[in-house]
């Protein structure tokens, strides 16, 4: 069983060197407080604090095994799913405490998409999209119809699927698939969108058509992106995260992380210049 | 995972910037040439040399075209970051201001060739510091943009208030001159031109300075003198 513990005393960034971003401050619609995550006894996450300021792209990106994945899988309390993980820390979605809430209700405001396109195989374009909303109680078709056409819009796929809308979803390609699991994340309305590599089994066309829609969504959502391509934080991120053995490095406005990093490892990882 | 920080292979980007770096070190030296030997044949009053000078130019082009090339194929192709990115992007600037001092070099030998029999008129002496003190100004920048070293970048500065100085008793010493209705004013006005495309090369080692010191800090001239007034470099 999950342990969400609280620390009431924690205070941002105290056990990182993490910059805070330039500018004025921006109100964090979801933010992390000393964030520490455990597979059993080993620790994943050390002392996260971090803002996602809202109507932004925020990117998270560090080398495999830095805990990028565990962080937005915390965000949604996706991490508790796993054998003996736990958390400590806060989450908190507009102030309030999300390990304090229903994780129904978390998972409803805070969508994911993943890394593999995994539209449900034995429905068709429309069952995936109304998926979510039928198991939320939704069962008037002209509303269902309505959020469906919405979302598929939303995902910019509308127009390539409206003369098949109820052809089997496995049927699309790559990236169609993806957009419509985005589709099917954003048919429930949630408030935040978490995206782990969403491009990473993409070729380049799909993922210059994903990139576009995540800079569109930003006008409704606040989006956090996990990526290992670090061109791709740079062309849709206004924020960057760089984690490193768990640890937030640095965080700050995507040009100057990008431009003129504050710390050495953030430069090194960004350069290449690893190992 | 590999651990950060420790040695390895150099980079495929690594050896581009080497390269790039050091066409640009070139570029520098022969445009620096080029303005000295255009100031030398206007000492010398050497048409012939003036006309070497012009030859210099094809050199100039190439380079300038060249290494703008290298620049975007290394920003196309390895999609450099910070300091990286700093340096390629300084470096497209550069090569701008190395080719406008051979050029002002160029424009001063087109003088010696219309006007071959310069004589060596008073405002000279002050002419030709103002040349030595611009030349010493592009050497430093190029030293401190090869050698990144921002300390000499800083002192690149240090000399630009002398240059300008020398400019403006230029100005006046060629007045003076003038207002005694001299018999060949032709060649002052040749002076005056002069000390402006002189004081334009010193302006052009302040900007090499200044990309260095962006490459360098990632700070413009301004905020990096400011923020390290009190750092000795």
């Amino acid at each position: 069983m999950v342990e969400a513990s609280r620390d009431a005393s924690a205070t941002a960034l105290t056990s990182t060197d993490a910059q805070v971003p330039e500018g004025p401050a921006r109100a964090g619609k979801l933010r992390t407080e000393s964030l520490d995550a455990y597979f059993g006894s080993k620790k994943v996450l050390d002392g996260i604090s971090l803002d996602f300021p809202a109507h932004t792209v925020t990117a998270i990106i560090g080398p495999s095994g830095c805990g990028k994945s565990t962080l937005v899988r915390c965000l949604n309390r996706m991490h508790e799913v796993t054998p003996r993980a736990t958390v400590t820390g806060r989450v908190t979605l507009d102030g309030a405490d999300l390990y304090a809430m229903e994780a129904v209700t978390v998972r409803r405001r805070i969508g994911m998409v993943f890394q593999k396109p995994n539209p449900f195989p034995t429905m068709s374009v429309y069952d995936n999209v109304a998926a979510g909303l039928k198991l939320n109680g939704e069962r008037n078709r002209h509303r269902l119809d309505a959020a469906v056409i919405k979302s598929l819009k939303g995902a910019a796929l509308w127009e390539e699927v409206k003369e098949n809308i109820h052809g089997p979803g496995v049927r699309l390609s790559g990236g169609q698939q993806q957009r419509l699991c985005i589709a099917r994340a954003l048919a429930v309305e949630p408030e935040v969108l978490l995206m782990d590599e969403p491009c990473s089994a993409l070729d380049p066309i799909a993922t210059a058509k994903i990139e576009q829609l995540i800079r569109g969504l930003r006008e409704q959502y606040t989006v956090v992106i996990v990526t290992h391509n670090m061109q791709q934080a740079a062309r849709v991120a206004e924020f960057t995260a760089f984690l490193y053995l768990g640890k937030l490095i640095e965080f700050g406005p995507t040009d100057v992380m990008f431009e003129r990093p504050k710390e050495k490892l953030t430069e090194d990882y960004i350069t290449g210049r690893f190992g | 995972m590999s651990e950060a920080g420790s040695e390895s292979t150099p980079l495929a980007i690594d050896e581009d910037i080497a390269k790039v770096t050091h066409h640009i070190e070139e570029m520098g030296r022969w445009a620096l040439d080029t303005a000295r030997q255009a100031l030398h044949a206007m000492e010398s009053a050497d048409p012939e040399a003036a006309r070497r000078v012009l030859e210099r130019d094809d050199k100039l082009d190439t380079f300038d075209v060249e290494i703008e090339q290298e620049a975007i194929r290394i920003l196309a192709r390895r999609q450099p970051a910070a300091h990286d990115v700093r340096l390629l992007g300084a470096s497209i600037k550069l090569i701008t201001y190395l080719d406008r001092i051979g050029r002002l070099g160029r424009d001063i030998a087109v003088y010696v060739i219309d006007a071959p029999s310069v004589p060596l008129v008073p405002p000279w002496p002050l002419l030709k510091s103002m040349g030595e003190h611009a030349f010493s100004m592009v050497e430093l920048a190029l030293e401190a943009y090869v050698q990144r070293d921002l300390s000499k970048a800083s002192r690149v500065f240090d000399s630009d208030d002398a240059v300008d100085e020398l400019n403006r008793q230029v100005l006046q010493e060629c007045v003076r001159v003038l207002d005694g209705s001299p018999p060949e004013p032709r060649e002052l006005l040749t002076y005056v031109l002069v000390s402006r495309h002189l004081e334009r090369v010193a302006d052009n080692a302040c900007k090499v300075a200044e990309k260095t010191i962006y490459m360098e800090t990632g700070k413009r001239r301004r905020e990096f003198l400011t923020a390290d007034k009190k750092v000795v470099l």
